[in-house]
């Protein structure tokens, strides 16, 4: 762990709150404006060529205000042939679903508000294109959807980095074809973190781990095969969600948010 | 209104005259500087006189580089916005980006609003940070200087000190923590300390170089051997033209950020530019968009509908969006959909839609600089994967493979073969989905929704 980076002094390990970034709680510098720890998010490494790109993006997601999704403070890059590029943003105290225990009415509140936060980034312009329940956040029992942390991707084309099977759950296929992501996709990946929520499985449960190249060419054409005994008006949401046809699934993350809310009062 | 001038300590040359302002590294030769010198004189009171700079130099470079990779940079007003020319390696930040060539050395033109501040250097320089009053304040002619610091001032609004940061680097000489001259408030003996930000100082601006500027020159023969850099012969007459919209000040309320106690080890944030206003994106489409938010833009082919509007190749079976039957629907226009992904042997999945140049170093090549082909970078073991290795062309539902002449070759498993064939260079071959692809040590093989034969359209 740094010590420091810019004007922050990093003082323990935040999250873990995804596969790829890293994560510390930090001080603020010195007169900011709020003396609450941030987190700092290490970003996908990003090569030189993509800077003034990454930048215009943060630039543009830090305008995003919802209550749902984390506040982006500041962004910065480091130095060297690799440098990488991270961002501060507040809700230290949050943690992950994918580390955070709770009952099932708890999980649902908890993505309902996530589905709240991609619903504000959809009104926004932004597609979220990475919810699972490691970017799903639990802060004092509410829910939020943390900030899309691969916007800064190395590579334009690069539409997912498989490290484990179970990062291809959230994936539509019209992403992995090659789509980018949308309200429908993201929609998508919901109904695939609330199927991991309730149920702890994955929709594709037979994959290898250190074989990704066959674990996509197999999600390409298979179904995702929902857990049998996963039963119920939510796991009628999570077939919904998960429909191959995006049209036909839930119209927005606002509705997904709406009838998580009300699963979890039933 | 007119603009500070903050001249940067360092290796090369500034040169202002009017709103124009120059920087050239120290490699530039005394007939280039003769030129920009001459070619500021002559239109740098104009209220476009960056525009004609810009433009100038431009025409020059597109025909004939007379110094590659000279950095040097010249920035100006242009009528409603500024304009700014870079070359070589050298880099500008307008305080919500980095603009710089790429590839180095190369040369870019590009349309800038500072806010609230834009510096010029050479390419890898950082941070450097406005000091409040700084005797640095080139009013007009030319000096000594790594770089310069143009600061926008407002008639009636007080001088306070702006928070200039970049996203990384090293210290601009002259910027904060640099002790050899321009110095941060914190560390100089001159300075004051900071000032109280709630009652600043009135402004004191410097003459406005407008009024001391000479009559625009008639053009003398360019000085030196290259011929062809000749300044611009006949300025346009000053138009009357709106002054260019301004950032508002900072809010003073801001609490200024104290600089760190230590040494910055690896960083240095944006800081204030993610805080600045930006226009607000369109809501994304609703769900069910039959073309999908990318839809517009791309290029339109022949192809058939589903029943939901979902766009396929024409001898799709099946929707490949919605499984849906096509049956024998009616060719159409539409705009045409990813027509595949790269899976590559570490997991990464790249996707088709244009074209692409694979490489090491992609980002280089001219097709990529110029926009028409994204760069897909695969990091192989040394030397294993060329700069520029291969290519993917897009042509209508087709996709075509060239090995660029790469040492270690591109070589392919087509879907009916089993052994590994090279490819030859430079020659062009349809990609057909479920072929294998190494480049050097790595492999990544192409998958596509559509019917092999469409890929031999």
């Amino acid at each position: 762990m740094p010590t420091r980076l810019a004007e922050y002094r990093m003082v323990g390990p935040a999250g873990p709150f995804g596969n790829g970034p890293r994560a510390w709680l930090a001080e603020p510098p010195l007169g900011a404006s709020s003396d609450s720890p941030v987190v700092i998010v290490e970003l996908d490494a990003a090569g030189g060529e993509t800077w003034p790109t990454t930048q215009a993006l943060l630039h543009e997601l830090a305008s995003v205000r919802s209550a749902h999704v984390p506040r982006l403070l500041e962004s910065g890059r480091g130095e060297g042939n690799e440098p990488t590029t991270w961002i501060s943003r507040d809700h230290p105290a949050a943690r992950s679903l994918a580390t955070a225990v709770g009952d099932r009415r708890a999980a649902l509140r908890v993505l309902a508000g996530a589905a709240r936060g991609a619903h504000d980034l959809h009104e926004a312009g932004w597609a979220h294109g990475d919810i699972r329940l490691a970017t799903v956040l639990v802060d004092a029992g509410e829910g939020l959807l943390d900030l899309p942390t691969r916007l800064a991707s190395t590579v334009p084309p690069a539409v997912i980095r498989v490290v484990d099977p179970s990062d291809l759950d959230g994936v539509d296929s019209d992403r992995l074809w090659g789509a980018g992501p949308t309200r429908a996709s993201d929609v998508y990946a919901l109904g695939a973190a609330l199927h991991r929520a309730l149920t702890g499985a994955p929709l594709h449960p037979d994959l290898v781990a250190d074989q990704p190249v066959t674990a996509v060419q197999r999600v390409l054409v298979e179904r995702p095969r929902i857990t049998p005994t996963f039963d119920g008006p939510v796991a009628q949401l999570v077939r919904e969600c998960l429909d191959p046809d995006p049209a036909r699934r839930p119209p927005s993350a606002a509705h997904v948010a709406d009838r998580l809310d009300e699963l979890a009062v039933a | 209104m007119s603009e500070r001038v903050e001249v940067l300590i360092g290796p090369g040359t500034v040169i202002r005259w009017g709103r124009v302002t120059v920087w050239a590294g120290p490699t530039a030769s005394p007939a280039l500087l003769t030129f920009l010198h001459q070619s500021l004189r002559n239109v740098g009171s104009s209220a476009r006189g960056g525009r004609q700079v810009v433009d100038h130099i431009a025409r020059i470079l597109s025909t004939r580089d007379p110094e590659p990779g000279v950095p040097f940079a010249a920035v100006g007003p242009a009528d409603e916005e500024w304009a700014a020319i870079l070359h070589g390696p050298v880099q500008l930040w307008d305080g919500t980006r980095w603009v710089a060539p790429s590839p180095q050395p190369g040369w870019l033109p590009a349309s800038l609003t500072p806010q609230p501040a834009l510096c010029v250097g050479p390419a890898g320089s950082a941070a450097p940070r406005v000091v409040p009053n700084s005797p640095y304040d080139l009013a007009a002619g030319m000096v000594p200087g790594g770089g310069f610091i143009l600061v926008p001032e407002y008639a009636g609004v007080p001088r306070i000190p702006l928070d200039v940061r970049d996203p990384g680097g090293v210290p601009m000489p002259g910027g904060a923590g640099d002790a050899s001259g321009h110095q941060d408030a914190s560390g100089s003996p001159w300075e004051p300390g900071p000032a109280p930000l709630a009652a600043p100082a009135p402004v004191t601006s410097p003459t406005p170089p407008e009024a001391t500027m000479p009559v625009p020159l008639p053009v003398a023969a360019p000085v030196g051997p290259p011929a062809d850099l000749a300044p611009p012969a006949h300025p346009e007459p000053p138009l009357d033209l709106p002054t260019p919209d301004r950032e508002p000040p900072p809010d003073p309320s801001t609490p200024d950020r104290e600089p760190p106690a230590d040494p910055v080890p690896s960083a240095v944030p944006v800081g204030p530019s993610l805080r600045a206003p930006m226009p607000s994106r369109p809501p994304l489409p609703p769900v069910g968009d039959a073309d999908g938010p990318e839809g517009a833009g791309r290029p339109l082919v022949s192809g058939v509908r589903c029943p939901s509007g979902h766009f396929n190749h024409s001898r799709a079976r099946r929707c490949a969006r919605c499984r849906a039957e096509l049956g024998k629907a009616p060719l159409t226009n539409g705009p045409r959909p990813p027509l595949g992904v790269l899976i590559a042997d570490d997991g990464t999945v790249y996707r088709v839609d244009g074209d692409l140049v694979i490489g090491a170093v992609p980002a280089v090549d001219p097709a990529v600089v110029a926009g028409r082909a994204t760069a897909l970078r695969l990091d192989g073991a040394t030397g294993s994967v060329a700069p520029t290795h291969a290519e993917l062309r897009v042509s209508d539902w087709t996709v075509l493979v060239t090995d660029r002449g790469s040492a270690a070759g591109t070589h392919i498993v087509r879907p009916d073969q089993s052994g590994w064939d090279r490819l030859p260079p430079f020659r062009s071959e349809p990609l057909l989905p479920g072929s294998h692809l190494a480049f050097g040590q790595r492999v990544v093989t192409f998958v596509s929704p559509w019917p092999a034969d469409a890929a031999e359209d």
